[in-house]
């Protein structure tokens, strides 16, 4: 733990990674109390209020019908956080499971799994997450599925290939001679030695979901109006610049700093549980 | 008379190496007596390290035999099979898992056999890291607490942990320091004397065998060169292989440099 | 120039890590005089090699290491020195012999091309040919019967112990003053390690060559050392010629090293047990590797 607070306060970048995302995460859990308008999540008009510049009480300025940009952002964050989390919690199990199955049992098995993860990788990722939006609603629901279906076959890559080196490893070969089943050397021999990698990868992955659903919503696939969606929130603004910047910047910084934070507090704990895989 | 414990009968095993196929071990013999230490000694590509994966079932023969107890191996061996044969290997930085504590690595044997009552196992492990030279409290530790001494104690008490009465020592000091490695051999020792364990120690350290073995087996190239009591192979080895092996060994002592020198006069 | 052709003189040396100081050589004071073979002994973690790699000047430039103390070659101070002249130094008045030979040749270049390298380095006009026929000579210095073959093949394609051959003929092909030679063979079977370390042996008493021997190997050290030095926890515990040492060992260290040492001739395992903790882990802090606790 020492150690761990001491490698983030030498680095001025990882510092700075640990910060955003707090703040990130606090604006986002706490957006009830710090939103100076809730009620602007919905679906609020506002017309005697609307489209106006940066001042006092809207410190972002006021959106097309009048809402507060600030407190809108703030609910995007909540919303964007929540997809990343559940992006990563359907994704990641699948690639660990078919990571390790592929790299500890080989064969056929190996040939399945990581083919058709070559296939997964071989898609541009958006053109794949736009391809099942297409065929599919636009829905919150559907657009995580769309990108949880892009990110598993990273994982599993990335579990591929820690099995094959940790499979080598005197443990292995020591378990397998005393007898242990082929679960519990894969889940709990070998999987405890890929989470350090697994957890870096996801640190900085929280931050491509987000920009990559935003980019969903940019395009009008993702999160649907009235609910306050970043990607959204700039694309309806690219309109009206540069006389009504506000409207995209202040969204467009927002995805920055999320993406900014997750990638340096990324290589943050790269540096502090050693992964360098 | 003892009897025989472990028993090769014409063990052969070849690889694949693309299209070519490698005579890793060709047609070995050997028995080995309850209690015994045999050592099997050879160079890199002697088939040292094929014949005790073939012993402990990594993979099987293509031909030949394995016996225990009289009993021959089948080639896919039982939960009982793998229990009558550990192993404790080279780097005992690579055989702990560093990810689990000195007690879960040692608890995986006591738990995949049913030894002992699962409540009674915190204190079955407790008594094996005493009998290593370990405090019982060291199952609480990470192998990266440990030193490498300590490391390969640990290993040796998983590979007690099945109560397997045939151990194959697989270079076990080689990644050891000098006092370290002498520490270990002793416990080796005691422990196969309090325990009547049955050793295959494979090794290319010339030294080490001649203070652990009972009898030596000399191998190059996957066959037998040469095999016989320890004293016997040290002083009169009847091959130019096995003199040559010897005198190539350094030494740190007058004696055994005149050892030396008369077997490489032998040589010519 | 009577300057020995290595003078260390209270070498110091440490690692600033995240978790704090790490003391490794605690003032090691050694001399190599001219065409003398000197041992310096220890286990994992005595500090041997941080000790070489300094003569080197390989540690001077990290930036996590602190060193004070001199090492003085042919009488000049390393750590005087630039870094571009402490480079310069390295594979032509002092080379080096590793470990494992296969690792230190770079795999993507023909023997022939590292040979031309190495010589480049001390004349940098040498043309093709010269290198060649320099390489050729050099190549059957060390026994190799078909130099042609050997610098047309790439590093992989040769034996560990041909490999370990051409590795010694490179390191003494510039006539260095100094040949650093790091656990030198002990990757290799013991019968290639016993031919290589003889040649290496008959080589650089032909040609005259300071040696700095590093090794944990009692045996070797005994029969390729005129003098030796023993190094535990950073500090040289014991030093004297290496048939004096061998024979009455006078820091109780060295006695329990070479009573520990296995014999060919009998069995003997001598009791430790006494004292369990007695030179168990003589390991400082630091791992070599890099991982830090």
């Amino acid at each position: 733990m020492r150690r761990s607070l001491a490698i983030i306060s030498a680095n001025p970048m990882s510092l700075t990674g640990v910060i955003l995302i707090a703040l990130v995460v606090v604006s986002a859990a706490l957006a009830d109390f710090i939103a100076p308008f809730p009620a602007h999540r919905g679906a609020v008009v506002d017309f005697a209020n609307f489209n106006q510049p940066p001042k006092w009480p809207n410190i972002m300025g006021t959106d097309l019908v009048g809402r507060d940009l600030f407190s809108r952002i703030l609910y995007a964050y909540r919303i964007s956080l929540i997809l990343g989390v559940v992006v990563l919690a359907l994704a990641v199990p699948v690639g660990i499971v078919a990571g390790l199955a592929a790299g500890y049992i080989g064969g056929r098995t190996q040939f399945v799994l990581m083919r058709t993860t070559d296939v997964f990788l071989s898609i541009p990722p958006l053109v794949l997450a736009m391809s099942i939006m297409g065929v599919l609603e636009p829905t919150l629901a559907n657009g995580m599925m769309a990108v949880t279906a892009m990110w598993w076959p990273w994982y599993s890559r990335l579990v591929f290939n820690i099995t094959l080196a940790e499979k080598e490893e005197g443990y292995v070969l020591a378990a397998e001679l005393i007898g242990a089943s082929r679960l519990h050397i894969m889940f709990r021999e070998i999987l405890p030695n890929c989470l350090p990698a697994i957890i870096t990868k996801m640190t900085l992955d929280l931050g491509f979901v987000i920009l990559i659903a935003s980019s969903l919503s940019f395009l009008g696939l993702g999160v649907q109006p009235p609910t306050p969606d970043l990607g959204s929130m700039v694309a309806q603004g690219a309109s009206y610049l540069p006389d009504s910047w506000w409207l995209t910047v202040f969204p467009g910084l927002a995805i920055l700093v999320a993406v900014f934070g997750f990638n340096l507090l990324g290589d943050a704990l790269r540096d502090i549980l050693g992964a360098d895989r | 008379m003892t009897s025989i414990h472990l028993a090769l009968r014409s063990v052969s095993k070849s690889f694949r190496v693309g299209a070519r196929s490698v005579r890793a071990v060709e047609g070995i013999s050997v028995e080995v007596a309850e209690g015994e230490c045999l050592a099997i000694v050879g160079e890199s590509g002697s088939g040292k390290s094929t014949l005790a994966n073939l012993v402990l079932g990594v993979y099987a023969p293509d031909a030949g035999s394995i016996m225990l107890d009289g009993a021959t191996l089948p080639a896919r061996r039982s939960l009982a099979n793998r229990r009558m044969v550990q192993l404790v290997q080279q780097n005992p930085l690579s055989s702990l898992n560093p990810k689990r504590t000195v007690g879960a690595s040692i608890r995986l044997s006591l738990d995949v056999h049913g030894i002992g009552k699962p409540s009674s196992r915190a204190s079955r492990i407790g008594w094996l890291l005493e009998e290593v030279g370990l405090p019982a409290e060291f199952a609480e530790r990470s192998p990266a607490a440990l030193s490498g001494g300590q490391r390969q104690r640990v290993a040796i008490a998983r590979a007690l942990a099945c109560e397997s009465r045939l151990v194959v020592l697989d270079e076990p000091t080689s990644s050891l320091d000098v006092i370290v490695q002498a520490r270990i051999l002793r416990l080796l020792k005691d422990l196969r004397a309090a325990r009547g364990l049955t050793y295959v120690f494979i090794t290319h350290d010339l030294a080490v065998v001649r203070n652990v073995a009972d009898r030596v087996m000399v191998l190059k190239e996957g066959a037998r060169v040469e095999i016989g009591e320890t004293a016997r192979i040290f002083t009169c080895p009847e091959h130019a292989y096995t003199r040559g092996l010897i005198a190539a060994s350094p030494v740190i002592a007058q004696e055994e440099q005149d050892l030396r020198d008369r077997l490489r006069q032998g040589i010519g | 120039m009577n300057a020995p052709t290595l003078d260390i003189r209270d070498l110091r040396l440490s690692f600033a890590g995240y978790s704090g100081t790490v003391d490794v050589l605690h003032g090691i004071s050694l001399t190599v005089r001219r065409e003398e073979r000197v041992a310096l002994v220890g286990e994992s973690g005595s500090g041997k090699s941080v000790t070489a790699r300094s003569v080197l000047g390989l540690m001077q430039s990290l930036q996590e290491t602190r060193i004070s103390g001199d090492i003085l070659f042919e009488g000049t101070d390393l750590g005087s020195m630039k870094e571009s002249e402490r480079r310069r130094l390295r594979g032509t008045r002092m080379s080096m012999i590793f470990q494992d030979p296969v690792s230190s040749l770079n795999p993507v270049f023909r023997i022939g091309v590292l040979f031309r390298e190495v010589l480049a380095r001390s004349n940098p006009g040498i043309s093709a040919r010269e290198a060649r026929e320099r390489a050729t000579a050099v190549l059957s210095e060390v026994s190799i019967r078909e130099p042609d073959r050997v610098l047309d093949s790439y590093p992989f394609q040769l034996s560990g112990g041909m490999n370990q051959r051409v590795m010694i003929a490179m390191a003494l092909v510039n006539e260095p003053a100094l040949l650093v030679a790091d656990e030198p063979g002990t990757a290799l079977d013991v019968t290639v390690q016993d031919q290589t370390l003889r040649l290496m042996h008959r080589l650089v008493l032909e040609h005259r060559t300071s040696v700095l021997f590093i090794s944990h190997n009692l045996g070797i050290v005994r029969e390729f050392t005129d003098r030796l030095y023993v190094i535990y926890r950073g500090r040289i515990v014991e030093e004297g010629p290496t048939q004096a040492v061998f024979q009455s060992p006078g820091h109780p260290y060295t006695r329990a090293l070479l009573a520990a040492v296995p014999r060919i001739t009998r069995n003997g395992i001598p009791e430790f047990d006494a004292d369990p903790a007695l030179f168990d882990a003589p390991r400082i802090v630091h791992e070599p590797t890099g991982d830090r606790p």
